[in-house]
């Protein structure tokens, strides 16, 4: 559970870290559409030197990242298979009774595996290389024009960032509470089902509880600091464009130029 | 029930770039029936030690005797739930543990998980409550009806339905009005007394550890950089000040008394009582000097 990287934020100073966090949700959500584009061996090719130049970029050692992979590996390998054996297409390459594998079948399986993979390290690295609370500013400022049919972008955003906020409080209370069940005789690892039930009870109540609490307290102290929602609330960390957002951009742009003319 | 800590050490995620040692060299023994205050500056290592006492969590390197059980870094030691019996935690802000719909049964929880009939545990909640000084009509009320104070001794008096022999106490009255801390203070004080409680106290108020506790462990940055009896700690209170620690009034008083008329007074004092008499001889004294 602890090499598992999505999600988690490494800090550093690369340029991928000092990117505008909109330049990089702009360029995700488009790279997951552009991977679609690559069908043959040279667009894959470039595929995967547009990922490993992202990786080297942003100065996060591969072999981080390959660890913290190591659970999705599986699930590439499962999709690899899959693909080997369910496809019967171009030369039979290899029979031993009714076990089959074709030429289209290993391409494939191989092509299927590298997309999955870029897709995965692409979004695992603005993860890793940007704060949640960027993100949820990137979030909020991308779609704030949607403010204009009336939708409340800025108190999603907020939810977005107090929900984010608490996830490491709450974990650890989590542990604190579990640990005085078990002072009171609780055993969380074993017992028979009817037990299990008890320590969970044991443990979500006083969870809740605090949470609700916590969120009451929450809301008194924004209120108490003047808060009154978004309308008019200037930001504390302004989001600034430069150009190296920019040419991420075109480079992503290139990219699916590129791709598009070497598809077959 | 002797409880003796050998070259503990404790390291917390160990082998992930967050590693930290939060415990080391600690070498203390506790004797049975004693009444020990352990008192340290936030992260000194306090609230890692006293997980080690009823095994919830285990010492990266170093072994903790608790009565014959031994803990050491080895697999996971099976058969806790004995020794979590014998050894009651009252961790700080114990009403956050609370989960039941009445205090009667939350009460109950801990003496049925260790497997006492359920009959005699309601007998020994309804015993309970005066001691913790709540009215006998709380008990079919839930427990989040109740003050934070009242929430407070409920849970305590869970972890003592027990009936543990040793009762770890982490600053059991943070958070609560003078009257209530003096209350819950001279409570645990009869029990250790009455019942011959082994009593481990952590605690910021030197007042409480000077007025209760037989012996006083100083904790400094993961490790006991002192042990002794009141007395003999707050002899020398400038340890104390240098790391942080504060000292009793009343030893602050002797303190700068002393300086004031150049003299030293014997032994330290820990109530207002001895300090008034060392005062008054003290005036005695230069009166007489003056005439």
């Amino acid at each position: 559970m602890n090499s598992m990287i999505i999600g988690k934020y490494v800090p550093g100073t690369s340029i991928v870290h000092r990117m505008d966090p909109r330049s990089k949700l702009i360029m995700v959500f488009f790279y997951v559409f552009i991977v679609f584009l690559a069908n043959n061996v040279e667009t894959y090719a470039v595929l995967m030197i547009f990922t490993f130049s992202l990786i080297l970029l942003s100065r996060i050692p591969l072999s981080f990242i390959i660890r913290g992979l190591k659970p999705i590996f599986l699930v590439i390998l499962f999709t690899f298979l899959l693909h080997l054996f369910m496809t019967k297409e171009g030369e039979l390459l290899y029979r031993l009774g009714w076990f089959e594998i074709y030429e289209q079948g290993v391409k494939q399986g191989v092509f299927i595996s590298l997309r999955f993979l870029s897709l995965i390290i692409v979004t695992t690295l603005l993860t890793l290389t940007t704060t949640p609370i960027e993100v949820t500013d990137g979030v909020e400022s991308l779609l704030s024009p949607l403010k204009k049919f009336n939708m409340p972008i800025h108190e999603l955003a907020l939810m977005m960032s107090i929900s984010l906020r608490f996830i490491p409080t709450l974990m650890e209370e989590t542990d604190k509470i579990m640990k005085a069940q078990t002072a009171r005789g609780v055993d969380f690892s074993g017992g028979s089902f009817q037990e299990r039930i008890k320590a969970i009870v044991s443990l979500l109540v006083p969870l809740f509880i605090n949470s609700f609490k916590r969120a009451e307290e929450l809301a008194t102290a924004m209120e108490a600091r003047g808060y009154r929602g978004g309308e008019g609330r200037t930001k504390f960390r302004l989001l600034t464009w430069k150009t190296a957002d920019t040419a991420l951009i075109v480079s992503l742009i290139l990219l699916a130029i590129i791709l598009f003319i070497l598809r077959s | 029930m002797d409880i003796v800590f050998k070259d503990v050490e404790h390291r917390y995620h160990t082998n992930t770039p967050f590693e930290r040692r939060a415990l080391y060299n600690m070498n203390l023994s506790i004797a049975s029936g004693s009444y020990v205050a352990i008192i340290g500056h936030t992260g000194s290592g306090k609230s890692t030690l006293l997980q080690h006492l009823n095994g919830l969590l285990q010492p990266t390197n170093g072994t903790v005797h608790i009565g014959d059980q031994i803990i050491t870094n080895a697999k996971k030691p099976k058969h806790l739930k004995p020794l979590r019996k014998k050894v009651g935690i009252v961790f700080q802000f114990p009403e956050h543990q609370l989960f039941e719909e009445t205090v009667e049964k939350d009460i109950c929880f801990g003496p049925v998980n260790f497997g006492i009939p359920e009959e005699q545990a309601k007998k020994m909640a309804r015993e309970l409550l005066p001691l913790v000084g709540l009215p006998e009509e709380v008990l079919t009320k839930s427990p989040f009806e109740l003050s934070g104070g009242q929430m407070r001794r409920v849970a305590i008096a869970g972890v003592l339905a027990m009936e543990p022999e040793v009762i770890v106490l982490d600053e059991p009255t943070a958070g609560l009005d003078p009257q209530g801390r003096k209350e819950i203070m001279e409570m645990f004080y009869r029990l250790h007394q009455e019942k011959k409680l082994t009593t481990i106290l952590v605690t910021h108020s030197m007042e409480d550890a000077a007025k209760y506790a037989d012996e006083i462990v100083v904790m400094h940055r993961g490790t006991v950089v002192k042990t002794g009896t009141p007395k003999e700690i707050f002899r020398e209170p400038n340890t104390l000040l240098e790391i942080g620690l504060d000292v009793p009034e009343t030893i602050l008083f002797q303190k700068k008394l002393e300086e004031k008329f150049g003299v030293t007074i014997d032994s330290p004092c820990l109530t207002m009582e001895e300090i008034v008499e060392e005062a008054k001889k003290l005036f005695a004294k230069v009166r007489k000097n003056d005439e």
